[in-house]
């Protein structure tokens, strides 16, 4: 069932694309998808293409994709491996989500991060308490890694 | 600081804890000075030389000046004193075994005689030769070793006799006042009457015996009827072997209980065993009975078994230098006065073997090797009298068996290793069990309170094996790997699988019992108007693992302790109360699976455990006490055929209801009107329905004609494909609203693939019963699902 549902998500993805996203198999292995995230415009990371890997596992959809930030990026949510901390990618997760609604609430991540549960203390620190500092550390990250 | 003052705490408590240590009683307090126990243990080697030459005397010359021995029955219906002692007319007179010369009233003499006569004639009256008759009942010979247990009963005559007056001497005297002196101090006057050392009666010649004696004296058994537990210690000495090999020395206990197990009293007695034709004295000791002196005399007569008596004794006494001998032991011969002072005669039944087959068992006993031999034969006392000189207490000791010590061993060796296996068996089951629910889903359906009474009667068990493992020393290595097994399944399986259970259900906490079984009702949703909230939702776990687990495990822990405080305590209880204790106690461990009805019931889920653990655990919980309560065991647990009848029909009760609610649903014996209805996931949509709220794509028209069966395509949000259902026109009128028979079977069958929530959403069945095993969620809306 979890090859038919990611043909059917792959084949709606080439269909209607959403903005700002983009996804896809990276070689045959269906399983193995490679992503990117323009970096919105209403944040620090604007101007910055960050990369993504997902992994299905074999019970998709019925447990989440495994999604990582290729790119380096300074989040409070995303730590130095890539990974990120979003409750619908662990235990909020619901099979009627698709990639490209995964990839969009990252990229609401992105413009509006959640420091009450951060994955990086030190950032979410910065984050709270001075927040001009954070974006200009974010912007340089942006520029350094994912321009 | 507050640390420091802390600090000055601690070393002050310290201090005062040392000092009320060094102030403890040293070693010898209650002794009184050197000087005084000196003089004691030179007249006490004195009494003890004296004795030895008492032993070491003929027949004809009596018990001669031996404490407790210088009256005898005859002298206290007479009234003598002792002080008077000796008599004139015992002077030059040779002992005779009649109640003029002996302690032995005529009566018990008769009787004693009559015990150890029951198989052969081995005692005659006096006069006569004792010749050793080859037994008349069976052709065996007797037990060479009577190392074991036996059970009975006893009864006392209507028979009053009189006490015979038996005084410490009088170098106790200065012990004495210190003991009495060190008791007042350490509880007070009040102590005074009921001390322990006020042995000196008056002569009680003139009142009956069966008046109660004020205070009641340790020992001293008023009981009309009860039972008595023999345990006897059997040591064969090589030294005697040569000369009068027949002759064994032997440590007897006897232990009565009266009927209701109100008062139970033990009696420590030593002396021998014959070989040779079955029979057993044995007497007390103490600082006023010098019984184990007097023993070839209480052989009731002369002759064989009186001469081979005197040289074991001799034998044995003359091992201890009286020198050697510790002031304790003195002191523990004053305490022991204040019990009455017994005598037992029994008679051990003969075996059926012969003397080859014996020593065969015996050897084999002693030393396991695995060499074949018949059953050994139970010991069987086929009488017995316990006669009590100084109380004038007769009691006749009914037929009692028992096992030899090492066949007792050894069958408590394989109970043990059986209730091992059935441990094993349980863990076995539990990890079956806890391989097949392993996701949140199913485990929701498993009851905690089902786990956790097995898991408590589990541990309980483990803590038993465990104390019975220091009870029982030869066995330790049994109970002790018993006891493991036993801690591990309850603390490791089963503790796991209430763990994975709890953290499961921990979520279910806010929702309430009527949404947990229909589902939101839409109509709540819809009148919140703009908050598009979920009514309930599944609340994020809370991070309470640690906490709520260690608040399980100690409530687990202090529970147990309780239970097993109160289950050590009930051992001394009187038999009622404890029978009544144990039939509660096993009727409530055996009801473990009400709670798991109950859960289905709440949840409405019709299969919860696999069937394979359901039956195994049930049944290797009900053997063991079935077992206990049929068969004879080394328990000693009575035969209960009502309560095992009982127990089982408990049990195949709780199984019944639970076969039934898996066929016939979880609720089949409630009325419908007092639960709220099941969801039913399958419904059959109407046209109405659909334009209500449903979300649906395109409507494509079957082939059939219009006022019948539409079909209705959308898309399954799981698995992304397409999904049809049946939608029955109800808008336009139709005077045949029944369909023909294959339509109708046709839009059932249809119904099942395909399942809608409450609100309002449809997938396809396995779609949403493959996420249901996960959480119950819609997938769309997160609104909590009714179970299947």
């Amino acid at each position: 069932m979890s090859l038919k549902r990611i043909n059917k998500e792959l084949s709606d993805l080439g269909r209607d694309p959403p903005s700002q996203c983009s996804a896809g198999p990276v070689g045959d292995d269906l399983y193995h998808w490679q992503a990117s995230i323009m970096g919105p415009p209403d944040s620090p990371y604007a101007g910055g293409v960050f990369f993504l890997t997902i992994h299905f596992p074999t019970d998709y959809p019925f447990k989440p994709p495994k999604i990582q930030f290729q790119t380096k990026i300074y989040h409070p949510n995303i730590n130095s491996n890539g990974n990120i901390c979003l409750d619908i990618l662990k235990d909020q997760w619901s099979p009627a989500l698709t990639i490209s609604k995964v990839l969009l609430s990252i990229c609401s991540l992105l413009t509006d991060a959640n420091p009450d549960d951060p994955l990086v203390p030190e950032i979410a620190h910065v984050y709270k308490t001075d927040r001009p500092k954070y974006e200009a550390t974010a912007r340089e990250w942006t520029k350094k890694f994912a321009i | 600081m507050p640390e420091q003052t802390n600090r000055g705490q601690l070393f002050i408590f310290l201090l005062l804890m040392l000092y009320f240590m060094s102030s403890a009683p040293p070693q010898d307090a209650g002794y009184p000075p050197p000087t005084a126990r000196k003089r004691i243990m030179k007249e006490f080697q004195g009494e003890l030389e004296e004795s030895r030459k008492s032993l070491a005397g003929d027949y004809e010359q009596g018990y001669g000046n031996l404490t407790g021995f210088r009256l005898s029955y005859h002298d206290a219906i007479l009234g003598r004193n002792l002080s008077d002692w000796p008599f004139s007319d015992h002077l030059n007179h040779p002992y005779e075994e009649t109640e003029e010369f002996s302690i032995l009233p005529n009566v018990v003499s008769r009787r004693a005689r009559d015990v150890w006569n029951t198989e052969s004639r081995t005692v005659e009256l006096p006069n006569e030769d004792s010749d050793t008759h080859p037994s008349k009942h069976r052709s065996g010979v007797y037990h060479q070793n009577v190392t074991g247990y036996a059970r009975g009963t006893f009864h006392k005559e209507k028979i009053s006799l009189v006490p015979i007056q038996m005084e410490v001497p009088a170098y106790y005297d200065k012990l004495r006042e210190y003991k009495q002196i060190q008791n007042e101090i350490n509880f007070g006057n009040d102590l005074g009457r009921t001390s322990p050392f006020e042995d000196d009666e008056p002569d009680h010649s003139d009142t009956p015996v069966d008046i109660p004696v004020q205070p009641k004296r340790p020992g001293n058994i008023t009981a009309v009827s009860g039972i008595t537990k023999f345990s006897m210690y059997n040591t064969k000495d090589e030294e005697m072997a040569e000369s009068a090999g027949e002759t064994t020395a032997v440590d007897l206990i006897v232990t009565l209980n009266d009927n209701g197990e109100h008062d139970e009293q033990q009696v420590s007695l030593s002396g021998l065993y014959h070989i040779d034709n079955g029979n057993l004295v044995a007497t007390t000791r103490s600082a006023k009975f010098a019984g184990i002196y007097a023993l070839p005399h209480l052989n009731l007569g002369p002759g064989k078994h009186f001469n081979s008596t005197r040289e074991l004794y001799l034998l044995r006494s003359n091992r201890t230098a009286p020198e050697d001998i510790t002031f304790s032991f003195v002191d523990q011969l004053l305490e022991d006065s204040a019990s009455c002072e017994y005598v037992a005669y029994l008679h051990f039944e003969s075996t059926d073997m012969d003397l080859k087959e014996i020593h065969q068992i015996d050897d084999e006993l002693t030393n396991p090797m695995g060499r074949p031999h018949r059953v050994p034969p139970k010991l069987r006392i086929t009488g017995g009298v316990l006669y009590s000189p100084d109380c004038g207490i007769m009691l006749d000791l009914d037929p009692a068996e028992g096992p030899r010590n090492e066949v007792y061993t050894n069958d408590l060796r394989r109970t043990i290793i059986f209730l091992s296996f059935i441990v094993l068996a349980q863990i076995i089951l539990f990890v079956n069990q806890m391989n097949v629910t392993n996701t949140p889903s199913t485990l929701s359906r498993i009851s905690f309170w089902t786990l956790a009474l097995i898991n408590v009667a589990d541990g309980s068990f483990s803590m038993i094996a465990l104390l019975c493992s220091m009870i029982f020393k030869d066995l330790y290595l049994q109970f002790v790997f018993c006891a493991f097994l036993a801690f591990t399944c309850c603390s490791i399986f089963e503790m796991k699988y209430n763990i994975m259970v709890y953290s499961a259900q921990i979520n279910e906490r806010p929702i309430t019992w009527r949404t947990a079984l229909q589902g939101t009702p839409l109509d709540e949703r819809t009148e919140e108007g703009n908050e598009t909230t979920p009514a309930i939702t599944a609340p994020t776990p809370q991070p309470q693992d640690d906490q709520t687990i260690a608040a399980q495990l100690y409530t687990r822990y202090f529970c147990t302790l309780i239970f097993l405080f109160f289950g050590l305590s009930v051992t001394t209880w009187p038999i009622k109360q404890r029978r009544v204790f144990e039939y509660i106690t096993l009727t409530v461990f055996n009801s473990y699976w009400f709670p798991q009805i109950y859960r289905n019931v709440i949840r409405g889920s019709r299969k919860s455990f696999t069937w394979q653990f359901i039956l195994g655990t049930s049944i290797i919980r009900l053997a063991p006490i079935a077992y206990a309560c049929i068969f004879p065991n080394p328990f000693y647990h009575h035969p209960d055929y009502m309560f095992v009848v009982f127990l089982s029909s408990w049990i195949a009760i709780q199984l019944f209801a639970l076969f039934l609610q898996e066929i016939l649903g979880p609720r089949f014996f409630l009325p419908e009107r007092y639960l709220p209805k099941t969801y039913k996931y399958h419904p059959l949509l109407t046209k109405g329905d659909l334009e209500n709220g449903y979300n649906f794509e395109s409507f494509v028209d079957s082939d059939q004609p219009p006022g019948s069966t539409l079909k209705c395509k959308l898309d399954c949000t799981i698995c992304m494909q397409s999904l049809e259902i049946p939608v029955i026109d109800n808008t336009v009128e139709n005077t045949e609203l029944h369909e023909s028979m294959a339509s109708n079977a046709r839009n059932l069958m249809a119904t099942r693939a395909y399942m809608v929530t409450p609100c309002r959403h449809i997938f396809h069945t396995e779609c949403l019963e493959g996420w249901m095993r996960y959480k119950l969620q819609c997938p769309v809306c997160r609104n909590s699902l009714p179970p299947l």
